[in-house]
């Protein structure tokens, strides 16, 4: 059977609301014990525990594209997107590397968004907000991706009881309404009673395919290494008229992935949060645990997929398919996990965009606002980004899976002015700016186009361009003579 | 200390190039889980240790 299973749409509708009703209580707890003020609201008073930020952390990198996407690529692609998914976990050490300095900072300058630390390394407004506007406009579409595939899921799920657009906004409406509610204690609370659930069903998914469906992990190794022996290597079996892992594929999957961890506002903004250095190291320490054992399960759940449902026309059809060949109380159960992995997501970019467009765009150009205004503005955005949310969802354009798509392609050329910002005295604001803009623009460019030059593809282009023109501009042109925000570049952090 | 972390830094570049090149050219005729699987679970599980012993040396005072 194709296309997933039918479970009641009453059964289904139970357990999206008992999902809600715990997520929103949490929220409210999390307002309970919010104080007053921006930083209290966006970073939770950089106050949180490593337990908690850890599952924040984990829930927030981790969304619904693993159980659906990553086990459709290991499911058609075998291994490689093992490789993939593992590569962009040691990234991580970029996050070791300046996770600290984000949080020296954050803590000794007060910043709450990462353009605004960006911006106050390089004494420039403009890039603060630049830094706030590519982050807008490419996770704004990220996120309703993300919208998306709760509500096909759904759908699928409830054999249509449930329809697509009445899921669409009832998701978007709810998981708005509880960011707006409970602010980063809220998001941070709830994402970790969601990480929770993604791991544990994950897993416990796992052990049934294993063991009940496929018949031990003994025999998923001989099975695989005899009827799928092409899924076990890279570059994988052939799709088109290439493979699905081709090396120069490969290169450009992963290295826009590499850079998550420092590239991704919502992401780095959890280095805010942490009360203490070793509330810090806990939360990197979780991150890796929880990171490394979900990877696993998710690709050996696409490997299973294979011997299971072998003839699939789409890929993406692997995880609903196979939730048919489990009793409905584990498929329900998963099928909740997969919800709780797109809504932790949306609600830390949705918290984290309000907070850019507040304090990055709002404040910048209205220096002089109190925090109260600041915090009015910022709530109203969330409502405004939720309209945008529901309504690029209810008709997906393909402008909009596009940008979704390739957001961390984008988001990729903040790399050069990130390192430039911690390790280069010698670097501007001109270098950070220009190589930015010139970053995304090739990267659009090429990807618009659809040209990859010596096959190489445009988020590689678009980062060495970028990275070559921060350089030759670093060195060009003069610094500022003094930074006009505090914590101007070679402040010492 | 300068020497120190150059070497850290070099470890940890060829423990990237090794997870690109290595499941490209030694595994890819080797079509077992033990192979490019196996190969990249337990590189990651370098690097994650890696990742700690770093971790280990922050102190509060940092």
């Amino acid at each position: 059977m194709e296309g997933g299973i039918l479970i009641s749409g009453f059964w289904v509708a139970l357990s999206v609301a008992i999902f809600f009703i715990v997520s929103f209580m949490l929220a409210h707890l999390g307002r309970i014990h919010t104080g007053k003020g921006l930083s209290e609201y966006y970073v939770a008073g950089r106050n949180v525990g490593g337990f908690i930020s850890a599952l924040t952390y984990s829930a927030t990198t981790y969304s619904a594209f693993m159980m659906v996407g990553l086990v459709g690529f290991t499911y058609a692609g075998g291994v490689g997107a093992l490789g993939f998914e593992l590569i962009y976990f040691m990234g991580v050490m970029l996050a070791i590397l300046f996770g600290i300095r984000f949080y020296m900072a954050g803590r000794k300058k007060e910043y709450i968004t990462p353009a605004q630390l960006l911006g106050a390394k390089y004494g420039s407004r403009f890039l603060q907000a630049l830094v706030a506007l590519i982050c807008l406009v490419f996770l704004i579409p990220y996120m309703s991706v993300q919208l998306i595939g709760s509500a096909y899921l759904l759908e699928t799920l409830s054999g249509g009881q449930i329809p697509y657009g009445l899921a669409v906004v009832t998701v978007g409406i709810i998981v708005a309404f509880y960011t707006f509610w409970g602010g980063m204690r809220g998001v941070a609370w709830t994402d970790a009673i969601q990480a929770l659930i993604m791991i544990v069903a994950a897993l416990t998914l796992l052990v049934y395919v294993v063991q009940v469906l496929v018949g031990g992990f003994n025999v998923l190794v001989l099975r695989l290494e005899t009827e799928h022996p092409e899924l076990l290597t890279v570059p994988g079996p052939p799709r088109g008229a290439g493979r699905w892992f081709s090396f120069s594929h490969f290169l450009g999957l992963t290295i826009p992935w590499f850079f998550f961890s420092i590239t991704n506002p919502q992401v780095v903004q959890r280095f805010f949060i942490p009360k203490s250095i070793g509330s810090l190291k806990n939360m990197i320490r979780g991150f890796l645990v929880f990171g490394f054992t979900y990877t696993i399960i998710v690709t050996l759940l696409g490997l299973a997929s294979k011997l299971l449902i072998p003839n699939l026309s789409k890929p993406d059809l692997a995880m609903p398919t196979l939730l048919g060949l489990v009793p409905a109380p584990l498929a329900l159960i998963v099928m909740v996990s997969i919800l709780a992995a797109a809504v932790s997501t949306s609600d830390s970019i949705l918290l984290t965009l309000s907070s850019m467009a507040t304090i990055d765009i709002y404040k910048n150009l209205k220096p002089k606002a109190s925090e109260k205004e600041s915090l009015k503005f910022g709530k109203i955005v969330i409502g405004i980004i939720m309209v945008l949310l529901v309504l690029f969802s209810l008709k997906p354009l393909g402008l909009i899976v596009e940008l979704s798509v390739t957001s961390s392609a984008y988001l990729l050329q903040f790399v050069p002015a990130t390192f430039g910002a911690f390790f280069w005295k010698k670097t501007n604001a001109k270098a950070a700016t220009t190589s930015i803009i010139l970053g995304c623009l090739v990267t659009g460019v090429l990807y618009f186009t659809n040209i990859k030059p010596l096959g190489l593809w445009p988020a590689i282009w678009g980062i060495l361009i970028n990275t070559l023109t921060f350089i030759i501009l670093s060195l060009v042109v003069k610094p500022y003579p003094k930074p006009k925000i505090e914590g101007g570049a070679g402040d010492g952090i | 200390m300068a020497l120190k972390k150059t070497v850290k830094i070099v470890c940890f570049l060829v423990i990237i190039l090794l997870a690109y090149i290595i499941p490209y050219t030694v595994l890819s005729s080797l079509p077992k889980l033990w192979g490019a699987y196996l190969f990249w679970v337990v590189l990651t599980l370098i690097a994650v240790a890696f990742m700690c012993s770093e971790l280990s040396g922050w102190r509060e005072e940092s």
